[in-house]
């Protein structure tokens, strides 16, 4: 039913451009979401290497001297850092996102984000071990 | 210690203005005051048009959420002397249209509330019991953290992707809907579900947590939004899988 009384103005207020830098929440989430782009661009150099693999011994070379031109370098440390952090970033939200419990009773923050990072450092080791050719 | 302090109002008149306005009043600065007794030494002392919500002076009722120096707080749990040397800037919420100075309209927020039945529901016909229903202290941990909500709106006021999308249905409204799904006695989960699941639901949330860090009753809205994705996805799947067994 339409009220009878005019409603008096108000004041929207917009969000400026800028708010995800007012707050370190907000930068941190704006940062995380971004450090998805360098994942994606990491999948794909992943399966140019793989296509050149594929493609024989002299498509490997060349594309082992495109990833050692410095560009590539710095572009590639770039990605390290940033893949790292989307990592990271992620395993943090883990406690904020889940709280499983264990016999009816809340599993601890620490509790709930190590598995996260045990598997991480498992994953980590097992491909160090096929690089350095230890399997 | 200072003997006083100032404190930047933001003021808006629907009669006159467009936008906000900052009036600054210079108030005594005593070691116990709050930022809402300086608000309220200004409107009984020095200037009675400033406008504000407030009622328990104890943490409780939630009406005098505000913006203090670019944070949501509850202003009468905010000292003064913890913004020393000052001054103190005041606004009101964020995110909400303003009525008045420092009061907003939270109607919006009223029918999001309504919409996520925030009441224990039981199935037409389900048997009641002979007495009280009794829970376990463990039944009663998996939501009371929930039930602590007030209904501040500091957390929609910290909430970007609800000033970025009005239609999300927000922090506190989730968890006040999961504090009813949790509860052993209901039995509107799949109802409640229906709403949530929607699009405008809890799928807008993107986990920025800001909810969580502002809420004075130490509730955690974002965790909530996160569970109920967690029931969402499973009820999603339960329904592809068994068609026959859904509703």
């Amino acid at each position: 039913m339409p009220s009878a009384i005019p409603h008096p103005k108000q004041y929207h207020r917009r969000m400026p451009l800028t708010w995800w830098l007012e707050r370190w929440n907000y930068s941190w989430f704006i940062l995380r979401e971004f450090s998805s782009a360098f994942v994606a661009y990491w999948v794909v150099i992943t399966l140019i290497e793989i296509a050149a693999i594929s493609n024989g011994p002299q498509s490997y070379a060349s594309f082992q001297a495109w990833m050692a031109t410095p560009v590539m370098v710095v572009v590639n440390i770039i990605t390290l850092i940033f893949v790292l952090f989307h990592t990271l970033s992620w395993f943090r939200l883990v406690p904020q996102a889940m709280v499983p419990r264990i016999g009816g009773k809340r599993t601890s923050v620490v509790a709930t984000s190590a598995p996260a990072y045990v598997i991480w450092a498992i994953a980590s080791a097992v491909i160090a071990c096929f690089i350095l050719g230890v399997f | 210690m200072a003997d006083k302090i100032t404190l930047e109002v933001a003021r808006f008149s629907p009669e006159r203005d467009d936008a906000l306005r900052f009036d600054s009043y210079e108030v005594p600065l005593h070691e116990n005051w709050m930022v809402l007794d300086a608000l309220n030494y200004i409107k009984d002392q020095l200037d009675g048009s400033v406008t504000f919500r407030w009622s328990c002076r104890m943490g409780i009722c939630g009406s005098c959420g505000m913006v203090v120096n670019g944070h949501e707080r509850l202003t009468c749990e905010t000292l003064l002397a913890d913004y020393l040397p000052g001054p103190i800037r005041v606004e009101p919420l964020r995110n909400f249209p303003v009525v008045r100075d420092l009061v907003v309209d939270l109607s919006d927020f009223m029918e999001k509330l309504e919409r996520v039945k925030p009441w224990i529901i039981r199935q037409p016909g389900a048997p009641e019991p002979e007495r009280e229903f009794l829970q376990t202290p463990e039944q009663l941990d998996t939501f009371k953290q929930y039930s602590l909500c007030i209904n501040c709106m500091l957390c929609y006021s910290a909430c970007p992707v609800y000033g970025l999308d009005p239609h999300f249905i927000g922090p506190a409204a989730s968890a006040l809907s999961l504090r009813y799904n949790l509860d052993s006695r209901d039995q509107g989960s799949e109802q409640r579900l229906d709403v949530m699941a929607q699009h405008d639901g809890l799928w807008d949330c993107t986990v920025i947590g800001e909810c969580s860090v502002v809420c004075p009753k130490h509730v955690d809205p974002s965790l909530a939004i996160q569970e109920y994705k967690i029931s969402a996805t499973k009820a999603w799947f339960k329904n592809l899988l068994m068609p026959w067994g859904a509703k």
